[in-house]
């Protein structure tokens, strides 16, 4: 494969400011080979926020079930966003951000940033504050701070943490894949140590017995819930996967890292935080953990817990930054220190100032998450593989003007924000985020996967209503046999005459 | 904060990087094969039906 960054006129700035901006990565820079986005993949998907979600999981479900439907519902969650994110990528080296103007336009992929920004700043506090309070109840745990020291201790390690992160990620895409291999090897084995003493001290039959604490009494709906835990959280690897995957040389070298690195490793992992949860009573991990392993094992357990959280914050926070660069402003008026300063500054003012409230409603921002990204995925793969058939135009992508085939109305396209909103009701009727509660036929079906094919198929409509016939979007084969059709109707007549 | 000669400049690079690509010939990668979509199917929808199903006999 030739080297383009050899090219005349290509210098190595412009490579290095590409790789680590917005703008589309050439093959010869796509140079993280199967075990480089392994690791990176994998060290992203081993996090502590798994643990979450397996605590989570724990309040519907004993083991057994909700072993299965984690399982199941981190498959199913990526399988969404494998299909809507992870091929266009891979094919033409660009990020989340830039593969959903297609869908969003060109300032309406706006909508799409701010996503990726909320999420990834949320899931980041959950990282940053897990981590913070897990150290200081160690070490309250071996005496050396005392109970009210646990708190503060909890808010000073979170925020060395965070500037850690800022530290890895301002060395840019190399740093992310550097850090990331060793990050992943070292996870994997202390999490393996951590998941063996947990089965030591409590064996599997105890862990089988525990009860989930707000267990409906419907088996059926609490499995459903279990699963759609899985599902919605999964489906926030929307945001990260363009920033992953355009590293990658193929569509084949991606496919088993985006569906098991990130994907079914998040419910592997959870499964931790489900049988600890379910061993002690206690849903937070920061404190089942050190309840299951003691203090020894509980530093051990910590280590592991910071592994994991900088491996996946500085992914989160490489990715976001690339997205925050496809604002034009950002993109040109701001250096990638401050791009990735912006992105964990409000992660430092939660974890100093709000960590119990934001960590109180946990479950919230999982459902959140499938509310808005279910949407946006099922919006992305009817326009992707129905309407464009995998061709983008790249050029577009990256012209603000209203030359951009992406323009549509003002840079926006109403398809994607009708269909999207739609998508957004219907999971907060089938399951209210807020409030929990749900609907008809949430049971039987859950509320991401409806929520899928509901704004896909709004999306549809509205397209081949609306946009196609306004000729608007770039859909030239549906303009082109537009403008063939008056003239084939006609050469009869002319015939006739 | 770069200033207004180098956004010039960066423009430019943007400009010769988007007529590289658009000349190259390799920079489009192949779209998902039946196979790799089938293998997708499986593996994110199949598979997790049979798990959901293997809990409801199971444990229900």
């Amino acid at each position: 494969m030739p080297d383009k960054a050899n090219k005349p006129g290509i210098d190595k700035s412009t490579i290095h400011q590409a790789a680590e901006g917005s703008w589309p990565v050439v093959p010869g820079e796509r140079n993280w080979g199967l075990i480089g986005i392994f690791g990176v993949t994998l060290s992203a998907g081993i996090a502590a926020w798994s643990y979450t979600i397996g605590g989570a999981v724990s309040w519907y479900l004993a083991a057994g079930m909700g072993t299965l439907a984690m399982i199941a519902g981190s498959l199913v969650g990526m399988y969404f966003v494998t299909l809507a994110a992870m091929p266009v990528s891979v094919k033409y080296g660009i990020d989340t951000i830039a593969a959903c103007k297609p869908q969003y336009g060109s300032r309406g992929s706006g909508f799409g940033i701010i996503a990726q920004y909320l999420s990834i700043v949320g899931w980041n506090c959950i990282l940053i504050i897990l981590f913070g309070r897990a150290t200081a109840n160690v070490l309250n745990a071996g005496g050396i701070i005392g109970d009210h020291w646990v708190y503060r201790v909890s808010v000073i390690v979170s925020l060395a943490t965070i500037a850690y992160v800022y530290y890895l990620v301002i060395g840019g895409a190399d740093s992310v894949r550097d850090n990331s291999v060793w990050i992943a090897v070292a996870v994997s084995i202390a999490g393996l140590v951590v998941l063996g003493n947990l089965l030591h001290q409590y064996g599997w039959h105890q862990i089988a017995a525990g009860k989930p604490a707000y267990a409906s009494g419907d088996l059926h709906l609490d499995y459903t819930l279990g699963f759609e835990i899985l599902v919605a959280t999964v489906l926030s690897w929307w945001p990260y996967m363009g920033g992953v995957m355009r590293m990658s040389k193929s569509i084949k070298q991606a496919l088993f890292p985006s569906m098991i690195c990130l994907g079914m490793i998040t419910g592997v992992i959870g499964l931790i935080g489900l049988y600890a949860s379910l061993a002690t009573g206690n849903a937070d991990p920061s404190i089942s953990f050190v309840k299951i392993t003691g203090l020894w094992m509980g530093i051990v357990a910590v280590v592991f817990i910071a592994l994991a959280n900088i491996g996946t914050a500085i992914v989160g926070v490489y990715a976001t930054a690339i997205g925050l660069k496809q604002i034009p402003t950002l993109q040109y008026r701001l250096g990638w220190k401050s791009t990735a300063a912006i992105v964990l500054a409000p992660v430092a003012i939660i974890a100093a100032f709000f960590p119990s409230p934001f960590m109180a409603h946990i479950l919230t921002f999982m459902y959140f998450l499938g509310l808005v990204f279910a949407p946006i995925c099922g919006v992305q793969i009817v326009d992707y593989y129905f309407f464009r058939r995998q061709r983008l135009d790249v050029r577009s992508l990256y012209d603000y003007t209203s030359n951009s085939k992406y323009h549509f109305w003002g840079g926006f396209n109403p398809a994607g924000f009708i269909a999207t909103a739609v998508g957004c009701v219907v999971y907060y009727w089938l399951l209210n985020p807020v409030t929990y509660a749900q609907h008809f036929p949430f049971k039987w079906i859950s509320a991401s996967i409806p929520t899928v094919f509901v704004a896909g198929a709004v999306y549809w409509v509205v397209t081949r209503l609306v946009v196609i016939p306004a000729r608007k979007g770039g859909y030239e084969r549906y303009h082109d046999a537009a403008a063939v059709q008056p003239a084939t109707s006609a050469e009869p007549a002319g015939l006739g005459e | 904060m770069p200033t207004d000669q180098e956004i010039l400049e960066l423009k430019q690079e943007l400009k010769e990087r988007l007529d590289l690509v658009n000349s190259d010939p390799e920079y489009e990668g192949a779209n998902p094969t039946a196979g790799d979509q089938w293998m997708l199917f499986a593996i994110g929808i199949i598979v997790p039906a049979l798990l959901m199903a293997l809990g409801w006999v199971l444990y229900a």
